[in-house]
């Protein structure tokens, strides 16, 4: 049975105790893609993607995953889900490839199956020199990379998985996204991240705050929907010029970034012109002021300062 | 050593021990919950045994006997009319000892009284129940031989020497030796009730704060380290000292707290009060706690999870209890097994504490067990020091 | 130039075959904020461990704030500073009682702390959180509680290890701030981090892979060296692209302005190498040496 790689999801909640971890969800999620679900911590994203998984029992008005009602029973869906957690989970005493041999026997793949996706999964994540190391003594990379290929193992409908690439260098965070880009056609994949390069290799964006849905689109929809312009102020002393832009009325942020200053300007403000006006006779010199496409970082700063109210961050 | 930083560290521990009421619950609860278990319910006591007689005489003399028996209310006689049924009790678990009475037993008293052969009684017990057996076929001996004497005699009997005893109990396996028509009958002591709470309650204090202290102190410190603050620790000026008594000075305090509730509960509700004296014993069971924090700090240092030190402990801790002399006396063991058992601070500690809640002993007759207690403490704390330096 | 605040040479560190740090050379400017990165089982943490003298080098020598570490490990101990990637924050204890411990430790009460902790605790906003145990604090809290512990004492180094892993954007943001005012106060900051973006806020970048340094410059040089350089678009008819290997006055002044000057009001767009290309460039030429190498 070929499944189909949605979800909908109309008011989930889910309380632990008192707290409301999810104050009603609303998503809908259809065909093959790749999601980033981002937002503060403690928003939401992981009990999220557990509920998603089949691991909590929830409330909803409506909450069909794969076609399964998540309410129900979920024993079904989880045959088509591969579930990558935050902390390592596999069997640390069991080698890479018994680990593998494990899931295979437990969604019941042919041995020729497993061999001929083994195979594959080994060779893409870089794992087969390793094949009788203990996973216990696999470093962190090749650990989130042995989950990952576990968790495909079964060609599930649904990949969800939470921070796989947190603390991870960036030579396996690659190896990671190469393996999930495979994925991107056939199924649907959630992921949670807080590396600004990874939200925008997502197909859509998810921003969860306070357990709620409070922005969702694909990168370049949620970066069109910040009403700063961005401008980069290019100079001998990042840093004098961003101290200064700081004081200025129309400026929202001004911040340090290497060789310049990055500042954000209110889109309904005077703009460059005035900017350049203002610091034309600065010292030292500021040598350019460029107007810059709004990115993910300026988009993600938006939305967690439109909650600040609410949440009495930071 | 700085003072102020050990009090910093001490508050700490203090203030994340007693807000933990999980851990609080167990450090009370646990104790009192061993002395009652240990000290009332599995006493050893020989009290009110179901024993099965049967009396093949039927004379006045058994039939005294019989009465003796019963009526310091340790044995419950219950009459059998064969050998064959009393076996049949006895198997079933309906008595728990029995003694047969033989049908010449009359003559064989008169015959002895006038310089002949002894009289002879047979006792049965469970042999699978060797501590309690070992007791009661004692006292059913020794009960057995005085009432006899004083039968034939009409006089109480003497312990030691004597005219020729009147009477032999067989099975004679560990019976007094006979020689010259001498009989030798010992009598216990220091326990002349055998009376067996005594006796484990100041075992069970032993065993508790040798098995629960290791336990809480090596659980304590494996998650410590586990959750980075250990880590933390090593890179301030706090030297290890200070850190192995910022850790065992309050769970230390706690469990001398323990000991002394302990003794109050033995006391009051077990009626077992130390023959010796009370501070003595709490200042020495103290210090055997800092030895044993000592220890449960070594297991912790090997761990790598609390899990796993949980699991040490307790293997650690199943041949103290076999070997220390709480529950099995170590004179009885093979002589190798008894050199480990002297290895174990815990077994020198179970002596003194015996030696002060059952006779009384004070700091001058133990001072050679004290000598070693401290050695142990002194070699414990320095090997937990060098895993707290941890600098590989 | 002022003499280096750290200065490590030969260190190395062999556990039985394997060797984990290789003839590590580094030296670090009083003051400055500098970057240690290496992938997972590159040696970095092992690294860090000896420069706090947690860890017995098996060769080489390490010098922090004057103290030879190897030799007096403990001596270094009031001098520096530390955030583990655990967090150091006990549970059950409020994040006072927490720094009222660790103060303790450093000899620091009364009114010195009470000081001390105040100006902290604005500055790295943690007043609402003050009374509040760590098991309920968001990770960004929890981290800026963890850097202002460690941070308490006047360090005169302090080393952070992944101290923005897991926090959200916002946090980052702020945390970063506030690196740069213990760095502005007279510390240095030695740190490590897997967001290689955050290596822009850093005057110093050393990059360690199977144990040796692979690279040790500061991020514009790292530019300069590890990528095609800045591209600089113009808008115009035609449009014009300029390529240059570091963006400073002669740029700008030789070639830039007068290229404006011609096209008054035309629009720029600079395309910068990103650190994480930057990095992925230094790996992989490292890699390539290495496979060259029989």
């Amino acid at each position: 049975m070929s499944v189909e790689p949605s979800l909908r999801l109309r008011g989930l909640r889910k309380s632990f105790g008192k707290r409301r971890a999810l104050d009603g969800i609303d998503l809908t999620l259809e065909g093959p893609q790749i999601v980033g679900i981002v937002g503060p911590d403690g928003a939401g994203k992981t009990t999220l993607l557990r509920a998603i998984a089949g691991l909590l029992e929830i409330t909803a008005d409506e909450a069909t995953v794969l076609g399964f009602d998540l309410r129900g029973d979920v024993r079904a869906l989880k045959a088509q889900i591969g579930y990558v957690p935050q902390s390592f989970s596999l069997h640390r005493d069991l080698s890479v490839s018994e680990n593998l041999r494990f899931t295979a026997r437990l969604h019941r793949l042919s041995n020729a199956e497993f061999e001929r996706r083994a195979e594959l999964l080994l060779a893409r994540t870089g794992l087969s020199p390793f094949l009788d190391r203990p996973a216990g003594a696999l470093s962190g990379g090749m650990k989130q990379k042995l989950s990952i290929a576990n968790a495909l193992l079964p060609k599930p409908a649904l990949l969800v998985l939470d921070e796989p690439t947190a603390g991870v260098d960036v030579m396996a965070r690659d190896e990671i996204w190469r393996i999930l880009e495979e994925r991107r056609s056939e199924a649907l994949v959630l992921i949670s991240t807080s590396y600004l390069e990874e939200t925008e290799a997502c197909d859509r964006l998810i921003y969860l705050d306070e357990g709620c849905v409070v922005a969702q689109g694909t990168p370049a929809e949620l970066r069109a929907q910040v009403p700063v312009k961005l401008l980069r102020a290019w100079g001998n002393d990042p840093r004098a010029i961003a101290r200064a832009a700081g004081s200025l009325p129309y400026v929202v942020s001004a911040r340090v970034r290497g060789p310049f200053a990055r500042i954000e300007i209110a889109a309904d403000a005077p703009g460059e012109a005035r900017l350049r006006a203002d610091f034309a006779g600065f010292a030292p010199r500021v040598w350019l002021v460029e107007p810059t496409p709004v990115d993910m970082e300026s988009a993600l700063l938006f939305l967690s300062r439109k909650q600040s109210p609410r949440t009495g961050a930071p | 050593m700085n003072l102020r930083r050990l009090w910093t560290l001490l508050v700490r521990e203090a203030r994340a021990t007693w807000r933990n009421a999980f851990t609080m619950t167990i450090l009370v609860a646990v104790p009192l919950a061993a002395l009652m278990v240990f000290g009332f319910v599995l006493s050893t006591e020989v009290k009110k045994l179901r024993l099965g007689v049967h009396d093949a005489s039927g004379t006045a003399s058994s039939r005294r006997l019989v009465a003796e028996l019963a009526a310091k209310g340790t044995f419950v006689p219950r009459s059998f009319a064969t050998p064959g049924s009393l076996d049949h009790a006895l198997m079933e678990g309906e008595i728990s000892a029995a003694i047969v009475i033989p049908p010449d037993f009359d003559r064989r008293l008169r015959e002895a009284a006038a310089g002949g052969a002894p009289a002879e009684l047979q006792v049965l017990y469970d042999g699978g129940e060797t501590v309690l057996a070992g007791n009661s076929e004692a006292f059913l001996r020794t009960l057995a031989l005085s009432t006899v004497a004083e039968l034939s005699t009409g006089a109480r009997a003497q312990t030691m020497g004597g005219p020729a005893a009147p009477l032999r109990v067989s099975p004679p396996a560990a019976a007094p030796p006979v020689s010259g028509g001498v009989s030798v009958v010992s009598r216990a002591l220091f326990n002349p009730k055998l009376d067996g709470s005594r006796f484990m309650v100041s075992g069970t204090f032993g065993f508790v704060l040798s098995f629960l202290t290791a336990l809480i102190t090596a659980v304590s410190i494996v998650s410590e380290r586990l959750s980075g603050t250990f880590e933390q620790l090593q890179v301030t000026p706090a030297t290890s000292l200070e850190i192995l008594l910022g850790k065992i000075l309050p769970l230390g305090a706690v469990f001398a707290v323990d000991v002394v509730l302990m003794v109050l509960a033995a006391g009051f509700l077990l009626g077992v009060w130390p023959e010796g004296s009370i501070v003595f014993f709490v200042i020495v069971s103290s210090f055997y706690v800092l030895t044993s924090l000592s220890l449960g700090l070594l297991i912790s240092a090997t761990s790598a999870t609390a899990a796993e030190a949980v699991q040490k402990t307790v293997l650690f801790s199943i041949p103290l209890v076999q070997l220390s002399g709480f529950a099995f006396p170590i004179r009885n063991m093979p002589t190798p097994v008894r050199w480990l058992a002297e290895i174990f601070p815990a077994t020198h500690y179970i002596r003194v504490s015996r030696a002060i809640y059952l006779r009384g002993e004070g700091p001058l007759s133990l001072l050679p067990e004290l000598a070693l207690l401290t050695f142990f403490t002194l070699v414990l704390v320095a090997v937990a020091l060098r895993s707290i330096e941890g600098r590989a | 130039m002022s003499a280096p605040i750290i200065s490590v040479r030969n260190l190395t560190k062999r556990f039985g075959d394997f060797t984990a740090v290789d003839q590590l050379a580094i030296d670090v400017v009083p003051s400055s904020i500098f970057a240690f990165l290496g992938a997972n089982g590159s040696g970095k943490s092992t690294t860090i461990r000896m420069l706090i003298g947690l860890l017995r080098p098996t060769e080489g020598s390490i010098e922090v704030d004057g103290i030879d570490v190897i030799r007096h490990p403990r001596r270094v101990r009031d001098h520096i500073g530390y955030m583990g990637q655990k967090v150091s924050l006990y549970q059950g204890l409020s994040l006072r009682e927490n720094v009222e411990f660790y103060a303790g430790l450093h000899g620091l009460a009364g009114r010195e702390l009470e000081a001390r902790w105040g100006a902290l605790r604005e500055r790295f906003r943690l007043s609402d959180a003050e009374a509040e145990r760590p098991e309920n604090l968001p990770a960004g809290i929890r981290q800026r509680a963890g850097l202002a512990l460690a941070t308490l004492h006047r360090p005169r180094v302090l080393f952070l290890d992944e101290p923005t892993a897991g926090v959200d954007v916002h946090s980052r943001s702020l945390f970063w701030e506030l690196i740069r005012e213990e760095a502005d106060a007279g510390r240095t900051v030695f740190v490590t981090t897997h967001f290689l973006e955050e290596v822009d806020y850093c005057d110093w970048a050393s990059f360690i892979d199977e144990g040796k340094l692979i690279a040790n410059a500061a991020p514009e040089d790292l530019r300069r060296r590890y990528s095609e350089g800045y591209r600089v678009h113009i808008d115009g008819e035609p449009a014009q692209e300029l390529t240059t290997p570091a963006l400073d006055d002669a740029f700008f002044a030789d070639e830039l302005d007068p290229l404006l000057a011609l096209r008054p009001g035309a629009r720029v767009q600079i395309d910068t190498p990103s650190m994480t290309d930057v990095f992925r460039r230094v790996i992989a030429e490292s890699a390539g040496t290495r496979h060259a190498q029989p």
